[in-house]
């Protein structure tokens, strides 16, 4: 799974993460990336969408933060090199698909 | 103009006299019952909104539409499946006579620039419903003579194609000596009819029984308006066909489907010494095969009738043809006896449509998600079973939050169709909107439709199907 769909599922089920055990907890030897296609405007228009903390700490547990900064920096709509680690995160990191088939069991609800 | 499903039809006839320009769209003569929607949100998705002077033949290849821009005409053909070209049209009329006199009535300011001693050309000539001789065409190119042509004639490679076009009515059988409509324009471009053949489900590496046909996809997508960097999602996502058109017009994708025994089934059902690997690796490698696997953003297994979505990630568009069990069981078991035993089967699975997940809640679950992970503007599209003999427009499902923008049918038996659905999203989801339209008669009128699957396969139409399955051999 990419770290982008891993944020737009992580929030939800934030609230049982103290006692229920969030299922998608990241182990780093899952890891894999891809190349992808950088597209600025896609990573741009999707920076406003992201849970920017939940991001930046999935990143780093893969081992993957490649220098991505704790706080969102202002204007970042035209830093293309910013732009484009945002990219790597989102897109081209993702733990291996095998962990990601069970979700749904364990969500809530 | 015929009424019905197309009942916003028109509208925009009266408000739009003025000076914007006209151009003539040829349409394909198929899935004409969708043409004017995708028209309509194609035109929208442009910035400008359909409009016509004149009424619209519904069913005609020929529409005379008012756009404001050349630029328009061109975003409109970047997209349209249903329409083959865009003319600029220059003279229109019922006879030649009438023709002539409009194209004589044409600005000369708005020719020349076409038509000048430096530039190439050549003049196209298109009847529909006849077929006509060289010598008529050669006729009718040497009627324009009094048009000012200073440019030289290419046929191979000319700088501007003209057209006269023809046309000699709907009926094959009663084909009359004169044409009904003539029509002159300059060619500005053509549609994306070429993608119904480059994405056939034909030579597509991975398919479901239940692939979507090409061109119908690609209507699926513009009727949803999806468009670049769109996030696009599809629930019921099986081998991701309909993700492809979505990406195609470059927007990124992701879906869902439930982990249960008969679609994976079906799936290997499907082709034969072909393997599943699940849904990730079909969708991916269907998107692969196209170029377009940077759209690619995940397949999850998760029930669609839970939420799994934070709120604020919205999707622009959800596009879908949910499982309603008819296609798959007609084509895995030949008997009733068998398809009694495919249910039995299912009951087996935690989660299963043919047993616990009753049509009327797929729908339910469905237009609930829409209203609450679209974003305002946002469109759900998605195909809804209808056993003919029962269908009102009652009967669809209906959300406080969702606007019904289009309803378009096609038909699958002598008694059962499907309808394309479109909605958009009017208004902010809030958690009471969640169960306002339980108490609407027509979502209860559709959990009795639950047993659409129980209908089709019932005695009388059963003997239809028989009877059809036997003419067709």
């Amino acid at each position: 799974m990419k770290l982008l769909t891993h944020n737009m599922l992580t929030s939800h089920v934030r609230g049982v993460r103290p006692g229920g055990g969030f299922p998608l907890r990241i182990q780093a030897t899952e890891v894999k990336v891809n190349n992808v296609d950088f597209n600025q405007e896609f990573v741009a228009r999707m920076i406003p969408k992201v849970e920017w903390g939940a991001l930046v700490e999935a990143a780093e547990s893969l081992g993957h933060l490649s220098d991505l900064p704790h706080e969102l920096p202002p204007e970042y709509e035209n830093n293309e090199d910013f732009l484009r680690k945002v990219h790597h995160v989102l897109l081209e990191v993702r733990n291996a698909p095998s962990s990601t088939s069970t979700i749904h069991h364990r969500l809530p609800g | 103009m015929r009424g019905g499903a197309e009942h916003s039809m028109g509208s925009g006839g009266a408000m739009a006299r003025g000076p914007l320009p006209c151009y003539l769209l040829l349409l394909a003569q198929e899935n004409l019952e969708f043409r004017l929607p995708e028209i309509k949100s194609l035109l929208s998705l442009c910035g400008g909104q359909f409009s016509s002077q004149q009424e619209i033949c519904i069913n005609s290849p020929f529409w005379i539409l008012n756009i404001p821009s050349e630029e328009m005409a061109r975003g409109l053909m970047k997209r349209t499946v249903c329409a083959k070209s865009i003319f600029e049209l220059w003279g229109h009329g019922k006879s030649a006579e009438e023709l002539y006199t409009s194209l004589k009535n044409y600005p000369m300011e708005k020719m020349v620039p076409y038509l000048q001693s430096n530039s190439t050309y050549k003049i196209h000539i298109h009847a529909f419903n006849k077929t006509l001789t060289q010598e008529e065409k050669i006729k009718r190119i040497d009627a324009l003579e009094f048009l000012p042509f200073e440019g030289k004639v290419n046929l191979k490679n000319p700088e501007h194609i003209f057209w006269i076009l023809e046309d000699y009515g709907m009926d094959p059988n009663n084909i009359p000596e004169e044409p009904l409509d003539l029509y002159f324009g300059r060619w500005i471009a053509d549609g994306q009819r070429e993608l119904i053949e480059s994405y056939s489900v034909k030579r597509r590496h991975f398919i479901g029984n239940t692939s979507m046909d090409a061109c119908l996809s690609f209507i699926m997508a513009n009727h949803g308006r999806v468009k670049a960097n769109d996030v696009v999602f599809d629930p019921f996502v099986g081998t991701g066909g309909l993700l492809i058109s979505s990406a195609r017009f470059g927007a990124y994708v992701c879906g869902t489907d439930i982990d249960y025994n008969t679609v994976h089934g079906l799936g290997k059902a499907s082709r034969k010494n072909q393997k599943w690997r699940g849904p990730d690796e079909n969708i991916r490698a269907n998107l692969r095969q196209y170029g377009l696997e940077k759209y690619y953003l995940d397949a999850l297994i998760s029930d669609a009738s839970k939420p799994i979505w934070r709120k604020e990630m919205l999707f622009d568009a959800i596009i879908t043809d949910p499982p309603y069990g008819i296609r798959e069981a007609t084509r895995r078991t030949g008997s009733q006896k068998e398809i009694l035993k495919a249910t039995e089967r299912g009951t087996e699975n935690h989660i299963s449509i043919s047993s616990n997940y009753h049509l009327s809640d797929i729908f339910f679950d469905l237009l609930n998600s829409a209203a609450e992970y679209l974003v305002m503007g946002g469109r759900l599209v998605y195909w809804l079973p209808v056993y003919k003999p029962e269908y009102t427009e009652e009967i669809i499902p209906r959300h406080p939050c969702l606007k019904l923008i289009s309803n378009c049918e096609q038909m699958l038996s002598s008694h059962t169709s499907r309808r394309l659905i479109t909605m958009e999203k009017v208004k902010e989801f809030e958690d009471n909107d969640q169960y306002s339209h339980l108490l609407d008669y027509q979502s209860l009128l559709y959990k009795g439709h639950n047993a659409f699957r129980e209908k089709y396969f019932s005695g009388v139409t059963k003997r239809i199907a028989k009877e059809e399955k036997d003419n067709q051999k």
